[in-house]
């Protein structure tokens, strides 16, 4: 009796391991694209986080008073009286029904700072007026994805006005 | 035959070709899960230095707040920040932020009216690799800035001051020696002795090219000039004169300054220092029978007021003003450092002395912080002084060192002191004064003739002399 081929034990035996080491594969590559739009998205959070920044460092540098919110109090609204006059003057609004941060510079058309692919879910500004004889301001900013809403990005930014 | 034929027939993998087999499986395992961690470990890691970027960037706007507005205060170190009801404050040494990043601001005098402030973030994200993200930035006290009608000295020193090169040089013609210089964005101007009353003794300098600095203008007020300070428009100079010893000049146009105003006062002995600030001059004089040190309001430039004066007994070789506190190198035996209280400028009152050893007059004297060097002519004594003036009323003697040559002026820039001395050799010094117990001679220059008066700006350093070639521009590149 020639014996060419496996016997059942072996053929079962390979089986298995075929189907183990392909579902550990199958597991990895899809892990891979999970993880990789993962890192997409969490990139593009933080790329957005720092673009607020941004804008808001650059508005905060050229600011001579700050109208809104208030002396010691809070609000979703930043007004800033700047020394430019193309700037001046300079709002951040959260427009909390479609997620966006809307900066809106002198004349200039209103334009949201923040991308589709993120949603802002919180833009606070707390106006701190202290012996330091200026306002110190301190801003919350929250960040989801919109495609991964477990994706979150919470900071905090302080600017002390020099006036 | 049979076991034979069965050994033949098998055909499958040996050992060797599974290992492999296994090793190569492994591997590609090993290289997607590196792969995938590697790029959450990037992620994290640009996530960790933006975060880091905010705090240290709030650690610079918060400690620059603390530090202009409590500037005599605040002395250098390291320092945390806390945000408690709505005011940044330092605490302790460093602070601590989600758990993480540490945070540190350590706080440095550069020059009499600037600190840097740097604040360095610093984070571990395992411990094999620690981060750190580090913002600077230089503020500048601008209450004295504006007192001393903004002349700030700029940057800090750079370069090789251990070898110190002329960058260029200007003669003020035959028979002109300088006597002072004060220096303000790079337009220098300049006091004068003239060998002859005719000839001019005020100019103004144009250093904005230091390779070629050219006179823009001059003046002749009289006699010759003992010293200069300017501050916005106007040139307060003192006139060695009997009479007209203090005289205002109008520079708003370098190329033709205008006397404004000369004031004379009793004692038909000349005028031989002068400070601003804060719409005050704070003048000295030779020894006369009247007093030598008057404050001397003009804030109308056309019309300056003598607010008060104080009997000195003795010549006024230098003042410099810090707060309301007024310090003179004088010509007295007993008090060669003299420290006044100007508050109260109809009032003024003596705040402390000190009595250096051996009889050689002040001639200099430069408060940084809260340490002032001071100049001595020469004598039996050392001419280089520096002194602790955290407490006023009691100058406390750091340390002497002895250059053997009168000590005509000095300048003090972050680790380096500039002085101007009577040496026929190293008329320029430079000395390290890193360590105030023990500061060490770094390089010199030797000049044709004494160096008169230092002025520092932007790592250049100005020096006049009694010469000719009257005014020499330093630089260390």
């Amino acid at each position: 009796m020639r014996r060419d081929g496996f016997t059942i034990i072996e053929v079962l035996i390979y089986s298995a391991l075929l189907a183990i080491f392909l579902g550990a594969t199958f597991a990895f590559i899809s892990s891979i694209l999970g993880t990789t739009d993962t890192l997409l998205e969490r990139n593009e959070l933080i790329a957005n986080q720092e673009f607020v920044e941004q804008k808001l460092s650059w508005i905060v540098a050229g600011a001579t008073n700050v109208v809104a919110p208030i002396a010691n109090s809070s609000s979703s609204r930043l007004q800033i009286s700047v020394v430019s006059s193309t700037l001046n003057p300079s709002i951040f609004t959260f427009a909390s029904a479609t997620g966006e941060i809307i900066l809106k510079t002198g004349s200039m058309a209103s334009a949201s700072i923040t991308n589709n692919r993120v949603k802002v879910k919180n833009f606070w500004i707390q106006n701190f007026s202290n012996n330091q004889s200026t306002s110190t301001l301190k801003i919350s900013l929250s960040l989801e994805s919109s495609i991964y809403p477990n994706l979150v990005s919470t900071s905090t930014f302080f600017y002390a006005l020099s006036q | 035959m049979k076991d034979s034929k069965l050994m033949k027939n098998r055909n499958g993998q040996s050992l060797i070709e599974i290992l492999i087999g296994l090793a190569l499986i492994v591997l590609g395992l090993g290289s997607a899960v590196v792969l995938v961690y590697g790029g959450q470990l990037m992620l994290l890691d640009r996530d960790n230095a933006s975060t880091a970027k905010s705090l240290a960037s709030e650690g610079v706007s918060g400690a620059s707040r603390i530090v202009k507005n409590n500037w005599s205060v605040i002395s250098d170190g390291n320092y945390g920040l806390v945000f408690a009801s709505g005011t940044w404050q330092f605490s302790s040494t460093s602070d601590i932020s989600l758990n993480l990043f540490t945070r540190r601001i350590n706080v440095k005098t550069v020059g009499t009216n600037q600190r840097e402030i740097k604040s360095t973030v610093s984070w571990s994200p395992d411990p094999l690799r620690n981060l750190s993200v580090e913002l600077v930035t230089m503020i500048t006290n601008w209450t004295v800035v504006q007192d001393t009608g903004g002349d700030t000295g700029g940057g800090g020193t750079t370069g090789d001051w251990q070898n110190p090169k002329t960058l260029g040089s200007v003669d003020l013609g035959p028979g002109n020696s300088a006597t002072d210089l004060d220096v303000i964005n790079k337009i220098v101007y300049m006091s004068s002795k003239a060998s002859s009353a005719a000839k001019p003794d005020f100019f103004i300098v144009n250093a904005t090219n230091g390779q070629s600095p050219s006179i823009a203008s001059s003046l002749n007020t009289g006699p010759g000039l003992n010293a200069v300070d300017v501050a916005g428009n106007y040139a307060y100079v003192a006139n060695d004169d009997t009479k007209n010893q203090l005289q205002i000049i109008s520079v708003s146009n370098i190329s033709n300054p205008v006397l404004v105003t000369s004031s004379t006062f009793s004692g038909s002995e000349g005028g031989i220092s002068i400070f601003y600030k804060g719409n005050k001059i704070y003048f000295g004089m030779e020894q006369n029978a009247s007093r030598e040190f008057y404050v001397i309001d003009v804030s109308a430039p056309s019309a300056p007021v003598v607010l008060g004066s104080y009997e000195i007994g003795a010549d006024v070789n230098s003042i410099f003003v810090s707060g309301d506190t007024a310090y003179l190198a004088t010509a007295i035996d007993s008090k060669e450092l003299l420290v006044l209280d100007v508050s109260n400028p109809a009032a003024i009152t003596e705040s402390g002395f000190y009595d250096i050893s051996g009889g050689a007059n002040g001639l200099t004297a430069y408060p940084v912080d809260t340490k002032l060097y001071f100049g001595r002519a020469s004598g039996s004594n050392k001419e280089f002084d520096i002194f602790n003036i955290s407490n006023q009323a009691s100058p406390a003697l750091l340390v002497s060192k002895d250059i053997s040559v009168d000590l005509n002026d000095l300048r003090i820039r972050d680790n380096l002191a500039f002085l101007g001395t009577s040496d026929s050799n190293k008329e320029f010094q430079v000395w390290n004064i890193s360590s105030s117990s023990n500061p060490t001679l770094w390089s010199s220059f030797n000049f044709s003739q004494v160096a008169t008066a230092v002025d520092y700006e932007d790592n250049l350093v100005y020096v006049a002399v009694r010469s000719n070639d009257a005014l020499r521009i330093i630089t260390s590149q």
